[in-house]
């Protein structure tokens, strides 16, 4: 199998021959949603359901022998690994790739609630301070860059409505 | 003859500041590793959707048309391609760079690639009179052949697992199923959801899948991917990368060539395009063992391809609404948001269209030549730049771009889903293009084989053109697998002796 992996962490199988828990875990969740897709499809009419089975059955298909190839894969590598217990895997400098996607539910949680306003003040200062481990000076200059050509471009120039949140209320552009 | 100088004047009055911010953003964007045409279209699609339709068409064609022409920069002076469409610049290009002649082969390939694009317009150009009758041969049966045939030859010739890419496409074909079936008027996988009547939308999916992904993965990474840049600092060799094309004019032509025919078979992409024109010029080279070394003909071969593809790509896309990659399906994407039906409707009714997008083909390539061979040193500098700086910015756009496009909460979570699905698609070799050209295509293959099941019953296989060009996708289909075993029979026979 041949795999690549630009990120590491949980998700590293580069390993000749062997899969990860989350590879196996991946194609898993692939044939359930297919599977599931394909039982739902049986609920709908005649004419709704002709074209989601002919393609849902034998994409459930695929993804199942797909899933079995990464439970072979996985079985094999985990003898392999047990033979095996001293491998090195360089590992990354940045964040796992749980913590790069907590970063990014960071910022849609902030941009939803509190609104474009707060997220473009605060997301790139947080990710700069505490993932980058950057300067105060480099902090404000490139924030307020942000702000600034992110406003210029969607309010100014394409007149994109932009989401305000909770913050509505006291924006005297709102 | 009236329609080409419509298209020129559509393009030169009110189109070019659209046409010049798409190759603009292209421009920059392939210069970074790792983000290639795609999430240049990616960035700027929610920003074309805000535009009138032919402008937001405009910009999207000149990112698409120019999204291999900068790519040549890292590939050859650090030995990584920006996008698949870059691997095979590395084989002679990087070699060249260690021994000094890196803005030499850089700019070789740079000219290439726009002698290329203009060869592939010209393609484009002369397929208009073809593309007419070969566009009312087809009916829905031969539709519904090609859009499997597209589906089944990006899942297999692709560079991801076959398998993964199989069930990536079929997964992208039911996504595309979440909604309102138009006949029946049933409301398909919405959960009772008013909001989904309308589908998944298109543009936080791409977001999603190939912008918010990729940000993920340098945060994971967590360096800049090149070093220093100090390996730009040569200048004074443009000249001679120029004179190459000149001088290795049958490798610039015969690499153009092929890059077209790769792009009119759906699924080859654009990797594929370049190691079939590498391949073929180390063929027919008087010294074919100097290849991989660092020879520029190798440059030239490969670059030369990389945009006359699009050219290429565009003719199934224009003619029969089936695009042959991802880029291409964002583009039919764009066209169907605005109104514009390819095919028959497109051919007879709008050819000064057609031409608009030639037009912009040719001036977006010589643009971003210019431009790339201008900004060669500080363009590639955006390599270094530490991932702490370069996301936030680019996750907030995306953020915003997911949001402006409906003005709806939901797409922006829709979006950081996609992401997450294309983090693990990426780290995992299932096609996140397959999937993509599922989407987009789910409709118009459900429409066609309704119709085609209406028209002529089961056996709506058996019409002469479908049935050919059935056969023809099978070949292409099992041709490469077929090839595998025997290749891994013979290795395992001669292992046993």
């Amino acid at each position: 199998m041949t795999t690549s992996n630009p990120g590491g962490g949980p998700f590293d199988i580069n390993t000749e021959g062997t899969a990860s828990t989350a590879s196996l875990l991946t194609a898993v969740v692939a044939w359930l949603v297919a599977v599931a897709m394909v039982l739902s499809a049986l609920g709908y009419g005649p004419e709704a359901r002709r074209v989601p089975l002919a393609v849902g059955v034998p994409t459930a298909v695929v993804a199942g022998v797909n899933a079995l190839r990464e439970l072979k894969a996985y079985l094999r590598s985990r003898s392999f690994v047990r033979r095996q217990p001293d491998r090195n895997s360089d590992p990354e400098p940045g964040t796992s790739p749980a913590g790069a996607f907590a970063w990014l539910a960071g910022l849609v949680l902030v941009f939803t609630v509190m609104g474009y306003l707060a997220a473009v003040l605060t997301f790139p200062a947080l990710l700069m301070r505490f993932y980058g481990d950057e300067g105060a000076r480099t902090i404000v200059i490139l924030t307020a860059a942000v702000a600034s050509l992110s406003y210029l471009l969607l309010v100014v120039a394409l007149g994109v409505d932009v989401h305000e949140g909770l913050l509505r209320p006291v924006l005297p552009w709102a | 003859m009236v329609a080409m100088l419509d298209g020129l004047l559509v393009v030169l009055s009110d189109m070019w500041l659209f046409v010049l911010t798409g190759v603009l953003v292209a421009t920059v964007v392939a210069v970074i590793p790792g983000l290639g045409g795609l999430f240049a279209l990616a960035v700027l699609l929610p920003f074309a959707w805000q535009l009138e339709p032919l402008a937001g068409i405009a910009m999207l064609m000149g990112a698409t048309a120019v999204s291999g022409t900068a790519n040549t920069i890292t590939s050859v002076m650090f030995g990584i391609p920006g996008s698949p469409g870059g691997v095979a610049t590395v084989f002679d290009g990087h070699p060249m760079a260690q021994r000094g002649e890196g803005v030499r082969a850089a700019t070789a390939g740079i000219g290439a690639s726009v002698v290329g694009a203009l060869i592939g317009a010209v393609a484009l150009a002369a397929a208009i009179p073809v593309m007419r009758p070969l566009a009312l041969l087809l009916g829905p049966s031969e539709f519904f052949v090609l859009i499997v045939a597209a589906l089944a030859l990006s899942a297999v010739m692709g560079p991801s697992d076959t398998l993964k890419s199989l069930v990536a496409g079929g997964l992208g074909l039911m996504l595309s199923f979440v909604g309102l079936e138009q006949s029946t008027a049933t409301a398909r996988y919405t959960f009772g959801q008013l909001r989904l009547w309308d589908g998944i939308p298109l543009v936080p999916v791409l977001i999603g899948l190939f912008a918010m992904s990729e940000m993920a993965v340098l945060l994971v990474r967590g360096r800049a991917v090149v070093g220093d840049g100090t390996a730009l600092e040569q200048r004074g060799q443009v000249m001679a990368g120029l004179r190459d094309v000149m001088v290795h004019w049958r490798t610039t032509i015969s690499g153009s060539v092929t890059g077209v025919w790769v792009g009119i078979a759906p699924g080859l992409g654009e990797a594929a395009s370049q190691f079939i024109a590498y391949g073929q010029a180390a063929r027919w080279s008087r010294h074919p063992e100097r290849f991989g070394t660092g020879i520029v003909e190798g440059v030239i071969a490969a670059d030369a391809a990389t945009n006359s593809k699009e050219g290429g790509a565009l003719i199934p896309t224009l003619a029969f609404g089936v695009p042959g990659s991802a880029s291409m399906a964002v583009l039919l994407a764009a066209f169907m948001a605005a109104g514009i039906q390819p095919g028959r409707a497109l051919l007879e009714d709008d050819v000064h269209l057609i031409w608009m997008l030639i037009w912009v083909l040719v001036l977006g390539n010589l643009v971003a030549g210019a431009l790339a061979l201008l900004l060669i040193c500080p363009a590639a500098r955006l390599t270094v730049i530490r991932p702490a700086l370069l996301v936030p910015p680019i996750l907030l756009l995306s953020v915003l771009g997911a949001y402006a496009t409906n003005g709806r909460i939901l797409d922006v979570v829709i979006a950081a889903g996609a992401g997450f699905v294309g983090y693990a698609m990426r780290s995992f070799d299932y096609s996140r293009a397959a999937l993509l050209i599922g989407f987009v295509l789910g409709a118009e293959l459900e429409r066609n084989l309704l119709l085609a099941t209406r028209l002529y019953g089961p056996q709506f296989i058996l019409r002469p053109v479908a049935l050919a060009l059935a056969m023809v996708t099978l070949t292409f289909v099992l041709g490469p697998w077929l090839q595998r075993t025997r290749h891994r029979r013979m290795t395992s026979s001669s292992d046993h002796a």
